[in-house]
């Protein structure tokens, strides 16, 4: 989790793209297979869903800092995000943990989901007391189903196919469905998405389409306004219009 | 007993004593907390400031008719008994202690608690009425101790400097660039000021305070300019003058930086949550160390502050003043 919010932390920080790639670079390169499995379902836009009801995450977080429900809503009200609100008015944590992304989703959050009130609240005061500010924020992220992040699938993409050295039309071919939810993330298929390309990958995998820009079907031409002066048509429509095709060409 | 200290439309007047202490228009009489341009303003016949303060005072506001009193020196005016007590904020910030007939209230200006080694660490006065700021009184603000938050500075200009890439940190110029200055480590590379901060420096250098080598930016050459970490107004964002250093990573330091929302509106690269003023647990811990049974709130989170203060146990009130934020930034004041 401590890996993992960090690299949130800086993707969260800049605004340059290639330095969102290099934190992203550094991530998956030193990260456990399994844990880089799910921060590529996060990061790719997969969307986990709700552990908790909201309602419960504010109630027990009320509880566990002490604070009335109006002060609770002022602080809401200055920062207007209920899980960023929670990091901060909790109390300093009492111990350290280290545990990685993937036990958090599958041995700790996902246990969450239909559990008994009073179990899901004994949980969170353990977890929040073991998690410093910016990991309990992506921890009620996580568990609120309310994870978002600023960089893009194709970015993601960039970025694994340039730890892996494979081609990144092959890796965005590989990463189709992975965020559907269809299939839980694992080290396995993370390693497979990062494996040297290999002759019998196709007929293993089955048919898959690629992934073509569907979205983007063509780029418009820039006009270039500067050379466009319509001051020197005299009026002629005519003129006008071969002067900005004249300029667009 | 009528109450000491009452809220005019020129600010706040003591009202057996006759003066204002850091009033928003032109008086007779001022006592000014600190520096900073919302309590520190021009057009008064007689100032009175904190000792250390008289330098900064001097080079904002030019030629005034300024007395200095030192910090627990005590002088009397219309039978009101005054003493200055260090409110840690900046070099020569002052709480104001005024005695009157065996009241006593302390007008606090803006403090915070934790010691820094550009100033006089905060110092708790006993009083009937402690009249306190509330900048941050939400429980949201917490602040980190500040050798975690110089560490983290300095390692964010350590690695753009590997990176060949200057750092550029916009921090407000009287009291925050200087703070700052005394945390960095001069050996990874040059420290740069721009021209509204350094003429502080000299005054915080000339007071005693021991700050480490700095330059303006015509001392460096390019290539240097490449490991350095520039010290720069909040105004001097997207100008002519931060363009001369390329492709530089920015940060600002502030409070504020403690919310994600506020460091993205600031659009820079990188917020340090640094501030001058009392968090939540810092004013709670000043206001009960004055064992003060009243408590006046002035800017900030009045409302709020005076709510809880009252469920806790407080005489509480607030009151409406004209000083600003300089954490926000927004004017970059000198």
């Amino acid at each position: 989790m401590r890996e993992f919010s960090r690299l949130y932390a800086e993707l969260d920080e800049t605004t340059s793209t290639k330095r969102k790639l290099d934190a992203l670079q550094a991530y998956f390169s030193k990260a456990a297979p399994e844990n880089a499995a799910w921060a590529v379902y996060f990061l790719a836009g997969g969307k986990p869903r709700q552990a908790v009801p909201v309602k419960l995450l504010r109630q027990y977080a009320t509880e566990y800092a002490g604070l009335d429900e109006w002060l609770f809503d002022e602080c809401y009200n200055a920062v207007g995000d209920l899980a960023e609100t929670i990091a901060h008015i909790l109390p300093a944590p009492k111990q350290e943990s280290d545990v990685g992304l993937a036990e958090w989703i599958e041995q700790r959050i996902a246990p969450l989901r239909g559990a008994a009130p009073d179990e899901v609240r004994a949980a969170l005061f353990r977890y929040w007391d073991e998690l410093e500010t910016s990991e309990r924020f992506l921890l009620v992220k996580l568990i609120g189903g309310g994870f978002r992040v600023g960089v893009s699938r194709l970015l993601v993409t960039r970025a694994l196919s340039a730890i892996a050295a494979v081609d990144s039309k092959l890796v965005a071919q590989r990463l189709m469905g992975w965020t559907d939810g269809r299939v839980q993330p694992t080290a396995q298929g993370f390693l497979q998405l990062i494996a040297a390309p290999s002759a019998t990958e196709h007929a293993e995998r089955g048919g898959q389409p690629y992934p073509f820009s569907w979205h983007m079907p063509c780029r418009p031409i820039p006009l270039r306004w500067a050379t466009w002066r319509p001051g020197r048509s005299s009026g002629n429509t005519t003129a006008c219009a071969r002067n900005w095709c004249h300029a667009a060409g | 007993m009528a109450d000491m200290v009452v809220v005019r439309k020129e600010g706040l007047y003591c009202v057996p004593g006759g003066f204002y202490i850091d009033p928003w228009r032109p008086v007779e009489r001022a006592v000014i907390t600190h520096g900073h341009g919302d309590h520190a303003r021009p057009g008064h016949v007689h100032y009175l400031c904190a000792t250390p303060g008289m330098g900064i005072l001097r080079s904002r506001l030019g030629q005034i008719n300024l007395q200095g009193l030192d910090y627990g020196e005590m002088l009397e005016h219309n039978g009101v008994r005054i003493s200055l007590h260090p409110a840690g904020h900046v070099l020569g910030s002052a709480q104001v202690r005024m005695e009157h007939r065996g009241e006593v209230w302390v007008a606090s200006g803006d403090y915070k608690v934790e010691p820094d080694a550009t100033c006089a660490p905060f110092e708790p006065v006993r009083c009937h009425c402690f009249i306190t700021e509330s900048t941050f009184g939400l429980p949201i603000y917490r602040w980190q101790a500040q050798q975690a938050i110089f560490d983290d500075m300095n390692a964010w200009w350590r690695r753009n400097a590997q990176e060949g890439r200057c750092s550029v940190m916009l921090c407000y110029a009287f009291g925050k660039a200087q703070r700052i200055l005394s945390g960095l480590d001069p050996s990874i590379g040059h420290i740069v000021c721009h021209g509204a901060v350094e003429p502080l420096n000299r005054i915080y250098r000339e007071g005693g305070v021991a700050l480490p080598p700095t330059v303006m930016v015509g001392d460096v050459d390019k290539a240097a300019l490449r490991q350095s970490l520039v010290l720069a107004p909040p105004s001097a964002a997207g100008s002519p003058w931060i363009r001369r250093f390329g492709d530089f990573s920015d940060a600002f330091a502030s409070g504020w930086m403690q919310l994600r929302g506020a460091r993205r509106r600031r659009a820079v690269d990188r917020g340090f949550v640094l501030s001058d003023h009392a968090d939540w647990p810092g004013l709670m811990q000043a206001i009960r160390a004055t064992g003060a049974q009243r408590v006046i709130v002035t800017h900030g989170s009045i409302p709020v502050m005076v709510r809880w203060l009252c469920q806790n146990g407080y005489d509480a009130k607030g009151f409406d003043t004209e000083y600003g934020d300089e954490e926000a930034g927004e004017a970059g004041d000198a």
